[in-house]
C-alpha cells in the first residue's frame, strides 16, 4: 500500500485512527520522505504513520 | 496563532454544534484540524468562521474527556495491590440550558434526541483573545428533558454521548 492510499484511509475513517494506522502496512522509507501541510487531516494521518513506521 | 498559554476561566469556554438536520460529521482525523474544519463550526466569537455551526446556549460546559475504568490485581505476599486502566468510554455530557422553545440549536438538539441516531460534530472552544483551543467530538443526543419547575426559569436538560474514539484537539 502506498503512503497516499494509507493517508486516505486514515483521513476518511470514523473509527480509531490510531488503531487504523497501526494496521496499515506501508514502506517506512516512503513514510519518512512524505510530507503534508500543517493543520490538515493529511498531516494528522502522516504523523500516525510515522509513529508506527519509524 | 497558537493555543492559549494561561489558566483559562470556565466562562471562556463555549459549545458549538453543526447546523442542518442531517449533518455530515467530521471524520476522526479532521476533528483535530482547525483550519477549514473545526473552525467552520466555531463562531467568530471564539475565532472561528461559523459557516456551518451555531452556538448552543448552555449554562455551563460540563466535564468532558475520558471516563475512568480500572481493574484491581492482588498479589499474595505483596503489601500493595495493583490497579491498571481498562477500556472506558468517553465522558457523556449532561447539559442544562435555559429553555427558549424557539431556539434553533435547542430545537435541533430536541430533534436529535427523538431520532437517537443523528451523529453530529460538537466543539467545546475556549477562547482567550485571538487564541482558541478546541475539543471537537462526534456525538448523539441521548436524552432531552424540560424542567419547568415554577420556582425558576424553564430549563431543558440534555445529554450528549460522544462516539468512541471520535474526538480531536486543535487550536488557532
Amino acid at each position: 500500500m502506498t503512503v497516499d492510499e494509507a493517508i486516505t484511509i486514515i483521513v476518511e475513517t470514523y473509527g480509531d485512527i490510531d488503531l487504523v494506522a497501526r494496521g496499515l502496512v506501508v514502506d517506512a522509507a516512503e513514510v519518512a520522505e512524505a510530507t503534508a501541510e500543517p493543520d490538515t487531516a493529511q498531516a494528522v494521518a502522516l504523523a500516525l504513520l510515522k509513529k508506527y513506521n519509524p | 496563532m497558537t493555543a492559549p498559554n494561561k489558566v483559562l476561566a470556565g466562562f471562556q469556554a463555549s459549545l458549538w454544534m453543526q447546523t442542518t438536520a442531517t449533518p455530515t460529521p467530521l471524520t476522526t482525523a479532521n476533528l483535530a484540524v482547525w483550519s477549514g474544519q473545526v473552525a467552520t463550526i466555531v463562531g467568530t466569537a471564539a475565532n472561528g468562521t461559523g459557516a456551518s455551526g451555531m452556538l448552543v446556549p448552555v449554562e455551563v460546559i460540563p466535564a468532558f474527556g475520558q471516563d475512568d475504568a480500572s481493574a484491581n490485581f492482588m498479589v499474595a505476599g505483596s503489601r500493595q495491590s495493583d490497579i491498571i486502566p481498562t477500556q472506558s468510554k468517553p465522558t457523556s455530557l449532561t447539559i442544562t440550558a435555559a429553555w427558549n422553545p424557539s431556539d434553533t440549536a435547542l430545537l435541533q438538539i430536541r430533534a436529535d434526541a427523538y431520532s437517537g441516531v443523528t451523529d453530529r460534530t460538537y466543539v467545546v472552544a475556549a477562547a482567550d483573545g485571538s487564541n482558541t483551543i478546541a475539543y471537537a467530538f462526534n456525538g448523539r443526543v441521548g436524552q432531552f428533558h424540560i424542567d419547568s419547575a415554577p420556582g425558576a426559569e424553564a430549563k431543558c436538560v440534555f445529554t450528549i454521548h460522544p462516539r468512541g474514539n471520535q474526538y480531536g484537539w486543535s487550536n488557532t
